[in-house]
C-alpha cells in the first residue's frame, strides 16, 4: 500500500469511482452561484534570501503580475524556521514604502532643505569629495617612514543590499583609495 | 502536543454561518462526521483493549518513502470492521441518496474476510477501483456506495488503530528529524485532504526575532494522521522536483483558506493557515467546508489529491 506519482494520477484519473455531492442527492446550484460570485485572486509563491545581514534568512515572497505583493519568513530553512527580525519582517515595505527615497537627495552644507539631484551629479559631487578628501589627508608614510598610504578622513560604511561580488569589488576601490576603515550596515 | 480542536458539527456550524449558500450540504455532513470521530475512539479503546496495534515505525522504510502499512498485514478485524459499518451505516443512510442501505452494507462488512480487509484498505487507501469493484460485486453492492461507506469504515478503523499505536501528546516517528519527506501519509499511504499551517511558538528566550511558525502540514483525511511538508513543494510531484507554488485565495474573508496548486502538474491541496484562526478547527470537516474553493479549482481545471465526494463535480 503505497502511493506513487502513478497511483496519484491514476487515484485522479479514477475519480469516476467517487460518489459526487451531486449524486448524493444534494443540489449545487446555490454553491456555484456562490462560488462563481467570490472575488478570486491568485499569487505565485516562490523562496528568497533576506538582503539584510549575513545570516541571509529564508523568506518566501508572494508574487502577483510581476509585483512583490507580501513576505514571510520561510519556515522551512533551518537557520531562521520562519523567524525573521525586525527589519526582515518589514522586507516587504522596503521595496512598496512610498516615503523610500528612489531617487538621490541632497542637502547643501547649512541648508535645511533637501533637493533632489540626478545620478550624474551625485556621482560627480561624490567623486569630487573623495578626491579633495584624498589630496587634502592622505598619508603616505607613517612616523617611522614606512609608505602606508592610509587615508583616515574617509569611511565607508557597506550594505547587506550587495552581494559578494558587488562587496569585493567595493572593498579593492576602498583599498585603492587607502581607505582603512569599513564596515557594514547589518553591524549597526 | 495534543491540541484542542473544534468538533466536526461546531466547524461546520461555523463554516455554514458564513457561507449559507453551502449550509444545506454541511448541515448533512455534520452528524455522520461526529459519529465517526466517535466512533474512532470506541475503536481506539476496543483496539487498545485487545492489545491491537499498527505496526512498528521503522525509519529505514519511511526514510525510503514506505508507508507504515504497505505491504504489512494487520490481525482479522472482522469485529471492528462489523462495529463500524454499523455504527455509520445509520448516518449513512440520511444521506438523500443512500437510504435503504443498512442490511446489506453492515452484513457486507461483517463478511469480509483478513484478505478481503486489507484488499479494501489498500483500495480505499490508494484509490485503486479494480480492488474495489471486484470486491463489490462479489458482496452484491454498488462500487460507488461501497467506496464511499468503504471510505467512512476503513478510515474509522485506521484512525482506531492509529491512537491506539500512537500517543497524542508525542512527536509522530516520521515527522522526527523530517524522516518522512513523501506527499502521501506516512502510515496509510493515502494522499491528503488538507494541509494546515501552525502557529508560530512563542521563544520568550528570544524576543528579538518576529513570528515564526507557518510549517506546512499535510492532513490525511483516511488515518487522521499529518505529517510535515515542505511549504513550497507539490505533495504530488515531490520534494525535489518543485520548489514553487501557486495560491488562489478570495480578495476577502480568507479566514486563513487558500487552493494551493502545482503550476507543473495541476494538482491542488485546500490550505488552512491557523495563524489566522483562534480556534482549531476539525480537519475533516474543515476540508468539506472549503467546498467553495473547491468548485474554482474545478472550473480551472486544477486535480484534487484525492478524489473525494466533495470535491467530485464531473
Amino acid at each position: 500500500m503505497q502511493s506513487t506519482r502513478r497511483s496519484f494520477l491514476k487515484g485522479v484519473g479514477a475519480g469516476v469511482l467517487c460518489l459526487s455531492l451531486s449524486q448524493l442527492g444534494f443540489d449545487l446550484t446555490e454553491a456555484k452561484a456562490y462560488a462563481k460570485e467570490l472575488k478570486i485572486k491568485n499569487c505565485r509563491a516562490v523562496t528568497s534570501v533576506c538582503p539584510f545581514c549575513a545570516v541571509c534568512c529564508q523568506v518566501i515572497a508572494y508574487e502577483r503580475d510581476g509585483e512583490l505583493i507580501a513576505t514571510e519568513g520561510d519556515p522551512d530553512f533551518p537557520i531562521n524556521e520562519g523567524s525573521l527580525c525586525a527589519k526582515g519582517a518589514s522586507l516587504w515595505s522596503m521595496y512598496t514604502n512610498k516615503h523610500r527615497p528612489t531617487k538621490p537627495m541632497y542637502r547643501a552644507p547649512y541648508s535645511d532643505k533637501w533637493v533632489e539631484k540626478d545620478w550624474d551629479w551625485t556621482l560627480d559631487r561624490i567623486a569630487h569629495l573623495v578626491k579633495e578628501t584624498r589630496d587634502k589627508d592622505l598619508i603616505q608614510k607613517n612616523e617611522k617612514g614606512q609608505t602606508v598610504n592610509r587615508l583616515d578622513t574617509v569611511f565607508w560604511m557597506g550594505t547587506s543590499h550587495a552581494s559578494n561580488e558587488e562587496c569585493a569589488a567595493i572593498h579593492l576601490a576602498m583599498k585603492s583609495l587607502g581607505v582603512v576603515s569599513m564596515d557594514h550596515q547589518a553591524r549597526v | 502536543m495534543e491540541v484542542s480542536r473544534q468538533s466536526a458539527s461546531e466547524t461546520l456550524h461555523e463554516i455554514a454561518s458564513l457561507r449559507p449558500a453551502l449550509k444545506t450540504i454541511l448541515d448533512a455532513f455534520a452528524p455522520l462526521l461526529d459519529a465517526q470521530e466517535a466512533l474512532a475512539q470506541e475503536l481506539a479503546a476496543d483496539l487498545t483493549k485487545a492489545q491491537i496495534q499498527l505496526p512498528a515505525c521503522q525509519a529505514s522504510r519511511l526514510s525510503l518513502g514506505i508507508s507504515l502499512l504497505s505491504d504489512q498485514d494487520l490481525p482479522d478485524l472482522a469485529t471492528q470492521y462489523a462495529k463500524a459499518a454499523k455504527t455509520l451505516a445509520p448516518y449513512l443512510e440520511k444521506i438523500p441518496a443512500l437510504s435503504q442501505l443498512h442490511t446489506p452494507l453492515a452484513q457486507a462488512f461483517a463478511e469480509l474476510t483478513c484478505a478481503e480487509q486489507k484488499s479494501l484498505r489498500e483500495a480505499v487507501c490508494t484509490c485503486q477501483p479494480g480492488l474495489l469493484e471486484d470486491l463489490a460485486k462479489k458482496h452484491e453492492l454498488d462500487p460507488l456506495v461501497f467506496n464511499l461507506a468503504g471510505t467512512f469504515v476503513v478510515s474509522s478503523l485506521l484512525r482506531g488503530l492509529s491512537r491506539a499505536s500512537f500517543e497524542p501528546s508525542q512527536e509522530k516517528p516520521w515527522d522526527t528529524n523530517n524522516t518522512w519527506q513523501q506527499g502521501y501519509c506516512p502510515v496509510c499511504g493515502s494522499y491528503p485532504v488538507l494541509a494546515w499551517l501552525d502557529k508560530p511558538v512563542i521563544d520568550e528566550r528570544n524576543t528579538y526575532l518576529h513570528e515564526g511558525g507557518g510549517r506546512k502540514h499535510l492532513y490525511c483525511g483516511i488515518c487522521g494522521n499529518d505529517w510535515h511538508f515542505l511549504r513550497l513543494a507539490c505533495p504530488a510531484c515531490g520534494v525535489s522536483e518543485s520548489r514553487q507554488i501557486e495560491i488562489l485565495t478570495e480578495e476577502t474573508n480568507t479566514r486563513g483558506e487558500a487552493i494551493d496548486w502545482c503550476p507543473k502538474c495541476k494538482a491542488y491541496c485546500p490550505t488552512v493557515d491557523m495563524r489566522e484562526r483562534i480556534q482549531l478547527p476539525n480537519l475533516d470537516a474543515q476540508a468539506l467546508g472549503m467546498l467553495h474553493l473547491e468548485l474554482i479549482a474545478w472550473e480551472k481545471k486544477l486535480k484534487p489529491l484525492r478524489a473525494s465526494f466533495w470535491n467530485t463535480f464531473a
